[in-house]
């Protein structure tokens, strides 16, 4: 009796080891056959979510630290102008309670580089009208200063013939769209070959994984080199000490995007990388009213962008630059109407 | 009497560097003055966000924006560089030639070599967001691939020879010796490319930059090359004449000045011929329409009038300077060559300050026209700039004569 027992628990335990092995072979094969679908489910958890505050000192890269240690500063700072409002228009008003609210959201992430992506942005100059909301959803996103009339994206009004280069391009038009006029929004091309990048005698600047160009606003020592090699001025510089009100704070915030900036430091658009890090779309992809912008993973086949690319062509600005970059202009022939203005 | 060392030297240097006769003394302390305003309002006002976590001030109070991030500061960077390079032609003169009345007036190139290096890299510094930032970083040379870093390396390297030079010349002369060849042959060697290099690293700077197309030529360095080898020596002849009315005993051999006179008019003369080449080039045809939109603003006028002023200013007093170098009446005295130094001097001054980065600049990436405006507070700083390290080099200047003066009146 005793013995057929022990023969019994010996089957079953040999059973059990053999299921697990044909499991892991099984797991093995599927990470195998196809491991970029299989890195694509995986997300990677922010070990703060699940373990809270104690994570920090057993899991935190230095980053990361320098990003918590940012978020609790920012805390105080932005309670203490929260404070401000709520003082001069009462506790209970709306204005009080938001900013508040605000202050309470901020969290500084270091979101790292989805892996075997390979990001890229298209416009279409057909359907854009230049209504520049593009540039408000910008600058509300990615907490550019209030006081110094800063904006990351620029949209240039140029001639529909005839014209070289950008030459002629306007800015400061007030009607648009007009006839015989395309419209072209520029910010940071994030290119291949980045001159910004090269030019960096300290190194702030760089290009991650994922295509996007970053800048760390804590190494960056303000010598402007990057905005002088920039072929598409698309970077900015802090001349003054940037303000942003509690009200108008996005406290959603990555330490190498839209953390709010020190004064005398450089920045520019990072293709919002608060939210495409985390599988989200740019801000001015998503406001555009007439979706004259597509973003997505170039090495992915059922993106947006690779449809564009296949079916109606791109080019880039300032090609003979060399900086192959990778936002792309297409004329898609759908174009939005025009009135005959000015 | 300071001890006998090369430490002993260096305390000699600043002890009679010091001392002089009143109106000296006065030149001292207005001199200070200026430095000490300027100082002042650079470290409290500009860059009061910076230094003293201040919620007003910034670079946003000169007239440094968007379109045109480098301006005065940067400016006087790319002219004093050139002064500096120049140091080269009179120990060449001297020490490679063997032309013996160079000789006096080396150490004089050398010591204004050093001032020139030293407004150089203080005029990047004020120019900087975060000097505090840059003092860690900048040392450790981050990134190869950035001219900046090259820069760096070059101008430091080429103002530790300098002084070094200078500390040991007048050491020797304080001694009673003469210069051993065992020194001169080995800075020699060493010292005359970095001459060429901290000129020619600070072209490439800015020339190798697609964005900036009328900067984007390969004619950019040796054009800093030519106009750097006039305007060097005319403020170096300058000084020398200003110090034999004054001293009332230094003679420096007319010969000095007749040879110096023809590296001057030989030296702008090429500049000015670069300059014509560059803007045939630009404006025939082009492939580049940035390029010649940006030399067309500089020519006729755009958003920086002030950079048009200073171009036509290189013009003309660039040619009047030349013409004035090969009129015989003019050769034949020293206060006329002086004054052709003095012409010189302003010529290449309004061409190497403004009017060498602005092109770059009066028309941005974009198509869209930029303006700059100098503000108070930039030219203020950068005469704080200028003050402090004249105060230096008067320090410098002084010591070598009376030196040289204790060494003619033993030969007597």
């Amino acid at each position: 009796m005793k013995e057929r027992r022990e023969r019994v628990d010996e089957g079953r335990r040999r059973a059990i080891k053999l299921m697990g092995l044909a499991a892991l072979f099984s797991a093995i094969g599927v990470v195998e056959v196809d491991r970029e679908a299989f890195m694509k489910m995986l997300k990677r958890v922010d070990p703060r979510e699940v373990l809270g505050d104690s994570a920090e000192l057993a899991l935190s890269s230095p980053v990361d630290e320098r990003a918590s240690r940012k978020a609790a500063e920012l805390k105080s700072l932005c309670m203490k102008a929260a404070e401000a409002i709520c003082d001069a228009s009462g506790r209970e008003s709306p204005e009080c309670i938001e900013a508040l609210k605000r202050c309470e959201r901020i969290r500084v992430t270091n979101e790292p580089p989805r892996k075997g992506v390979r990001y890229a942005m298209a416009i279409d100059v057909d359907k854009c009208i230049g209504c520049r909301r593009c540039v408000y959803a910008c600058a509300m996103e990615n907490n550019v200063q209030k006081n110094a009339g800063m904006e990351w994206i620029k949209v240039l009004e140029v001639d529909r013939e005839g014209a070289q280069e950008l030459q002629g391009a306007r800015e400061d038009y007030t009607v648009a769209p007009k006839a015989g006029k395309v419209y072209v929004p520029v910010a940071c091309m994030h290119c291949e070959n980045p001159p910004c990048v090269m030019v960096c005698p300290v190194r702030a600047t760089w290009k991650e994984e994922d295509g996007i160009v970053v800048i760390d606003y804590d190494r960056c020592i303000g010598c402007k080199y990057c905005i002088v090699a920039c072929p598409y001025g698309a970077r900015r510089f802090n001349l003054l000490p940037p303000e942003i009100s509690p009200l108008e704070l996005n406290p959603d915030m990555h330490i190498l995007g839209n953390v709010p900036r020190p004064v005398h430091v450089v920045e520019k658009c990072t293709w919002c990388i608060q939210r495409t890090r985390r599988g989200g779309i740019p801000a001015c992809v998503e406001v555009c009213p007439v979706g004259a912008r597509s973003f997505g993973d170039l090495n992915d086949p059922e993106s947006p962008i690779r449809r564009i690319i296949e079916e109606h062509g791109v080019f880039v600005l300032k090609p003979e630059a060399g900086t192959k970059p990778r936002l792309f202009y297409y004329f898609s022939g759908a174009k939005t109407e025009r009135k005959t203005m000015g | 009497m300071a001890g006998r060392g090369i430490l002993g030297t260096l305390i000699y240097i600043f002890r009679e560097g010091l001392k002089g006769p009143a109106a000296y003394k006065m030149l001292l302390a207005g001199l200070a003055l200026m430095a000490v305003y300027g100082v002042y309002l650079w470290v409290f006002v500009q860059h009061a966000p910076v230094f003293l976590g201040s919620e007003s001030g910034g670079l946003v109070l000169t007239g440094v924006n968007e379109d045109v991030p480098w301006g005065l500061y940067i400016s006087f960077f790319t002219f004093w560089v050139g002064v500096a390079a120049s140091a080269v032609i009179f120990s060449f003169a001297a020490y490679v030639f063997g032309d013996m009345h160079f000789k006096k007036i080396v150490p004089l190139a050398e010591a204004q070599a050093v001032v020139a290096l030293v407004i150089t890299v203080w005029g990047i510094v004020a120019n900087l967001g975060h000097p505090e930032r840059a003092l860690v970083l900048m040392p450790q040379l981050a990134n190869p691939r950035s001219m900046l870093d090259w820069d760096f390396i070059v101008i430091f390297t080429y103002m530790a020879l300098n002084a070094v030079a200078f500390v040991y010349t007048v050491h020797k002369y304080r001694l009673g010796e003469d210069l051993p060849r065992k020194f001169i042959v080995p800075f020699m060697i060493v010292s005359t490319p970095f001459a060429i290099g901290i000129h020619t690293v600070t072209a490439w700077i800015f020339h190798a930059l697609t964005s900036r197309p009328a900067l984007n030529t390969a004619l950019l360095a040796p054009r800093f090359i030519a106009t750097a080898f006039a305007s060097g020596p005319a403020l170096l002849l300058l000084l020398v004449y200003i110090l034999e009315k004054t001293t009332g005993w230094l003679r420096v051999d007319f010969s000095v000045y007749r040879r110096t006179l023809n590296v001057i008019v030989i030296s702008l003369a090429t500049g000015l011929f670069f300059t014509l080449a560059e803007f045939h080039e630009a404006l025939w045809y082009t492939t580049e329409p940035l390029k010649r939109e940006q030399l067309l603003a500089t020519l006729l006028g755009g958003g920086i009038p002030l950079l048009t002023t200073l171009f036509w200013l290189w013009l003309s007093l660039g040619v009047a300077a030349a013409i004035l170098g090969m009129l015989p009446s003019i050769r034949s005295s020293k206060a006329g060559i002086a004054f052709t130094a003095l012409v010189t001097f302003i010529a290449v001054f309004s061409e190497k300050t403004l009017a060498t980065i602005l092109p770059g600049f009066v028309i941005n990436p974009l198509g869209l026209q930029a303006s700059y405006n100098i503000t108070p507070l930039e030219v203020f700083v950068s005469i704080g700039i200028h003050a402090t390290v004249f105060i230096l080099f008067a320090i410098l200047v002084r010591s070598y004569i009376v030196t040289l003066k204790s060494v003619e009146e033993g030969v007597k």
